[in-house]
């Protein structure tokens, strides 16, 4: 009797046991959620602030101006920004463009006259490109599997958000299947 | 050190490795005394269970809450500085144009 208690408290333990592990990987993954969307308001947050500095300043190239509304919105749209990250992390739309977007040359341009516009302007894109990764699951995942890429890379900050425009700018000069986005520069 | 201050200082700071600890402590306890074998595994098991699901509640709650809390920001400051910028174009565009 007492053998048909221990075999009957075995099972039970080892089935509350594989419960009990399949809610705690849940549970882990709600979590690291949980931080990711907490990451991505902080960078949201600094985004903001970067470009309510430099939106109407008259010193910043249009050029510029038009990359950060359009990063700016692009980042808002999880469809978009699944689609760019799955691009991104089978090798990117534009291999062989390896030197500097013309924004990116405007920039530097104004680096000597006006560096602190420059430096926003570089925290606008660094944390909306940071916002962009954590605000939606998929390139939040697609980053992990990235990263070895990103870090090896010889890309810099300037020719990823290049390459984010060329995906939101298609062959065909329209946007992305079931993108809401406005149309591209 | 021996093994009971090994157990007490893993048990820091781990709120939850407590409770199991405690519970399975329970259990072993029970086992010993002849309790029902099958009440001295349910009954801490069932308590951490109705612990762990409490805990899972929680945890979706404030996975929710992150995403009101961006959603929210999106809306008010997102919304005000997007147009700003937008504003901005269009009027050099229109400057421009004119």
């Amino acid at each position: 009797m007492m053998g048909d208690y221990f075999a009957l408290a075995l099972a039970v333990l080892g089935i509350s046991s594989t419960a009990f592990v399949a809610i705690s990987h849940y549970r882990r993954l709600i979590k690291r959620r949980t931080d990711q969307l907490r990451a991505a308001k902080v960078a949201l947050e600094r985004h903001y602030d970067a470009m309510d500095m430099i939106a109407d300043d008259p010193a910043l190239p249009t050029s510029a101006l038009r990359v950060l509304i359009n990063i700016s919105d692009a980042i808002h749209d999880e469809k978009f920004m699944t689609h760019f990250f799955a691009t991104m992390r089978d090798g990117g739309v534009s291999k062989n463009k390896q030197g500097m977007p013309n924004w990116a040359e405007d920039m530097l341009k104004l680096h000597k006259s006006r560096p602190d516009l420059v430096e926003k302007f570089d925290e606008a894109l660094s944390t909306a490109l940071i916002a962009g990764v954590y605000r939606w699951p998929a390139p939040a995942q697609a980053i992990y599997e990235m990263s070895t890429t990103v870090a090896s890379g010889r890309r810099n900050e300037a020719q990823y958000v290049q390459q984010l425009i060329d995906v939101l700018r298609p062959k065909n000069g329209g946007n992305p299947p079931n993108s809401g986005l406005p149309a591209m520069c | 050190m021996d093994f009971c201050t090994g157990v007490i200082e893993a048990l820091k700071g781990h709120p939850e490795a407590v409770l199991i600890f405690a519970l399975a402590s329970l259990g072993v306890v029970l086992f010993l005394n002849s309790v029902n074998p099958i009440l001295a595994v349910t009954l801490p098991l069932g308590s951490y269970g109705l612990y762990i699901l409490r805990m899972k509640s929680k945890d979706a709650h404030e996975e929710r809450i992150a995403r009101i809390d961006i959603e929210r920001l999106e809306a008010t400051k997102g919304t005000r500085v997007r147009a700003k910028a937008k504003r901005a174009l269009s009027q050099r565009k229109n400057g421009n144009d004119g």
